[in-house]
């Protein structure tokens, strides 16, 4: 880049140590930040992005490495350098006006000033108030105003000495979603206005993409910079944007990183381990403790452990969900969907895919039926991938792949495949071969390379991964616990899973499934149109 | 049989009965008053029934008859308003020089880590000490005139005082600061501009309280070579028995304690009026 960077962030390090403990808060993080950039700062709780922001503004000190502005290292707080805190930082004591206005009584501000000074600080402190909308409440008291009002405030207070640079702690962390939205378009308008450098620090993946040129995403223990992200909007943003598919894809894959780095994998290894101790016999106990971390939080209606190879059918009313538990890891659950009062709308492979641009389900993704409507929603999701491509298992290919095992000899322990679990299924319901068509393959995931071969992904599911449906019509589900077709293990080892049902009510406006795909209002708005 | 126009009274009834016992609820201001003066009526009336019921001996309990005749003669004959002023100027004085030098060195403790690890254990330590206990040392130091009186009151309060002074400003929020540092502020205008006018309003709530425990230690205070003052005069009354002029004493510091609360109070609404605006502009 040929204009230097506003602030250059060199190798910064903090370490908290109050003698008894250390806490690396931040350790190795580098970032160049353009003049009047927008940059924006997300992560999991203890990432250390409050942590950055506060050494920037200079309220902490860096234990190690350097922050520079301009080129010179700072270590103190300074006018230049602004800061809007998430709540409680104005002063009660003051109007509006007194507290916009704070920075004109002190010593920094004093100094040879002249009068034409004092007519300027004036004039801007009113233009600041109109801007933010608060000529009306000059004089109030700050806790007189609404909490979206007091943040316009202390925005306010911050830009009256024209600080170069303004970094904001979470400033809307606070306020109510359509407030927030009001301020987000306030806050690009100040950028683009003051042409402030803003370094703007959220929990909120939204917000981050919504305001930011580039977000950074930030990972905790110990504290650091991951990775950052171009969001590839023009920079006259608008609240459309939000519903594009360039920024959902965005705040799916950081939101994705997110939970990768938070340590949700941590709990993953933990239960791996308690549940291969419990196998062994050592630690019942433990298995049992760890699995409540993820039992399900509501009355549970009933609950069914379909063993390896076996196969199911029932019935699941509009508003109740499913969950599918990979009880061992490196499981396969294939499943069809009917609608059990017609049942000729069935699960439609095709147009599920072409209408939400995807090739694989995960959270927030939906069934949809070939009339245009949801059968089934996916509310929750541990693995990621769920295969819809590959179809199933039949008689001929489990004998070639792991040699012949029948009733006759084996009884019970005969090899079954996921083709004849369906017909045996579908009988039950008065259906037959004619309605098999391409199915979904829970807990699999098979990926192209760029030749167009299929790849199948081994270990996909980890023991205790589940997926959770929510059904948004009367569902007939029917469901083989069968091993993928593409499975290369030479052995025959389906994997049991366990259901559990529960009444999950049917899903508001802002649910997150109706809105992760533009497509999916529509597809929701058909579907509902049955139950009224 | 039913009437309505009762049962909707009856109604309206429980509505308000409800609405007195909501928790943490509000009631108006003449409900409050009534409630208020019920409270005070209530023990006076009780005191005055069971004067006059005989039961008990007027030696151990006067009516309040007794008492105001006994303020009349008081006021007349033995110079009750000069007593009134010698106490009232005692207290306040003791006061004063607890909260001149109570309010910097609290503001020092709550602010500069080094000042509080200098004083607050000293401070804590000395707290425990009775000043009672204090007196033959004070008539020692300071002679026996209103120094010593004055000297008393202040032992009592400058400790309580320099703690709850400290701790006010330690609950000064730390964003408040943090913004006056970041729009470049020194530290002298933090500690004047920022700390002492945010810990203002409960600064004067702890010289409320502090005060009140002030008019605690006069009669202490009394005890040591005084000749007029209420306390006195209660110390006095005692050694004749005269139980009307304790009561009467004891309800005299009452209410001038009860009065100069208010008057706090009124300095509180009228020096911190946003605290007292409710939300909406």
């Amino acid at each position: 880049m040929a204009t230097a960077s506003k602030i250059s962030i060199e190798n910064a390090g903090r370490i908290f140590d109050d003698g008894k403990n250390k806490v690396v808060a931040l350790q190795g993080a580098n970032l160049a930040v353009a003049n009047n950039e927008f940059v924006t700062f997300v992560g999991a709780s203890g990432c250390g992005k409050s942590t950055l922001l506060r050494c920037i503004a200079g309220l902490e000190t860096l234990t190690s490495g350097a922050i520079k502005v301009d080129g010179e290292a700072i270590n103190a707080p300074g006018v230049d350098r602004a800061m809007v805190f998430q709540h409680y930082s104005l002063y009660p004591w003051l109007s509006v006006m007194g507290n916009i206005k704070f920075t004109r009584r002190l010593q920094v501000k004093r100094q040879n000033i002249t009068s034409a000074d004092v007519e300027a600080a004036s004039g801007r402190a009113d233009a600041l108030l109109e801007l933010m909308g608060l000529t009306h409440a000059a004089d109030a008291y700050p806790n007189q105003l609404s909490g979206g009002m007091q943040q316009r405030v202390a925005i306010a207070r911050a830009l009256l000495p024209r600080p170069q640079i303004l970094l904001m702690d979470e400033p809307f962390g606070a306020l109510d979603a359509q407030t927030r939205e009001v301020m987000h378009d306030l806050i690009l308008h100040v950028s683009k206005l003051e042409k402030t450098t803003i370094v703007f620090v959220t929990h909120d993946v939204e917000e981050a993409i919504y305001l930011g040129q580039r977000v950074v995403l930030m990972a905790p223990r110990p504290g650091r910079i991951d990775s950052i992200y171009d969001v590839p909007l023009p920079a006259e943003r608008n609240q459309d944007m939000k519903l594009t598919a360039e920024f959902l894809q965005l705040k799916k894959q950081i939101l994705a990183r997110i939970r990768e780095t938070s340590g949700m994998h941590t709990d993953r290894d933990l239960l791996q381990r308690f549940t291969r101790q419990a196998e062994a016999g050592n630690d019942p106990k433990g298995a049992v403790m760890n699995a409540a971390d993820n039992e399900l939080s509501t009355d549970v209606l009933w609950e069914e452990v379909v063993p390896g190879g076996m196969h199911t059918s029932f019935v699941m009313k509009r508003g109740s969900a499913l969950r599918l538990t990979d009880i061992e890891g490196g499981g396969n659950v294939s499943a069809l969907f009917y609608n059990v009062e017609e049942k000729l709308e069935r699960y439609n492979m095709a147009d599920t895919l072409k209408a939400q641009h995807t090739a694989y389900l995960t959270k927030g993704f939906v069934c949809y039926s070939d009339m245009g409507r949801v059968l089934a929603s996916v509310i929750e999701d541990r693995c990621g991938w769920h295969d819809t491509l590959c179809g199933i298992s039949n008689a001929a290919l489990v004998q070639q792949k792991y040699g012949t095992a029948n009733y006759q000899t084996h009884r019970n322990a005969m090899h079954r495949n996921a083709r004849d679990s369906f017909i045996v299924e579908l009988g039950k319901w008065g259906m037959g071969k004619r309605d098999i068509v391409p199915n979904v393959n829970f807990f699999s995931k098979v990926s192209a390379d760029e030749n167009g071969a299929l790849h199948f992904h081994p270990d996909h599911s980890a023991a205790g991964d589940f997926v959770e449906l929510r059904f948004e019509m009367n569902v007939l589900v029917v469901l083989a616990a069968a091993q993928h077709p593409l499975d290369p293990d030479p052995h025959y080892r389906p994997r049991p899973v366990r259901l559990s049902a529960w009444h999950s009510g049917t899903p508001d406006q802002r649910d997150y499934c109706r809105n992760f795909r533009p497509e999916n209002v529509r597809g929701f708005f058909n579907t509902e149109l049955l139950f009224r | 049989m039913s009437n309505p126009q009762h049962g909707r009274r009856a109604d309206a009834a429980i509505t308000v009965w409800r609405g007195w016992w909501q928790i943490r609820g509000q009631l108006n201001r003449r409900t409050y008053l009534l409630f208020a003066v019920v409270g005070m009526l209530l023990p006076l009336a009780a005191w005055w029934w069971l004067s006059g019921s005989g039961l008990m001996n007027k030696v151990f309990m006067p009516s309040p008859m007794d008492v105001l005749k006994r303020v009349y003669t008081w006021f007349n004959e033995d110079d009750l308003v000069e007593d009134m002023w010698i106490s009232t100027y005692r207290v306040v004085a003791g006061f004063t020089l607890s909260m001149v030098l109570a309010v910097p060195l609290g503001l020092m403790i709550g602010t500069y880590r080094p000042v509080q690890a200098l004083l607050e254990p000293l401070t804590d330590f000395i707290r425990y000490m009775p000043a009672v206990a204090f007196i033959p040392l004070v008539m020692l130091w300071v002679g026996i005139d209103e120094g010593s009186k004055i000297a008393v009151i202040f032992i009592g309060t400058f400790f309580q005082m320099i703690l709850m002074v400290a701790e006010d400003v330690r609950r000064v929020p730390i964003t408040q600061i943090e913004a006056a540092q970041t729009m470049g502020a020194t530290r002298r205008e933090i500690v004047s501009l920022v700390i002492f006018q945010s810990a203002k309003p409960a600064l004067l709530d702890t010289l409320r309280v502090t005060m009140g425990w002030a008019w605690t230690y006069l009669v202490v205070a009394e005890l040591v070579a005084a000749n007029s003052g209420l306390g006195y005069a209660i110390l006095k009354a005692q050694r004749f028995l005269q139980t009307d002029k304790i009561f009467a004493g004891i309800i005299l510091i009452g209410i001038i304690g009860l009065v100069i609360d208010q008057l706090f109070r009124l300095v509180h609404r009228k020096n911190f009026p946003w605290l007292y605006k409710s939300k909406g502009v």
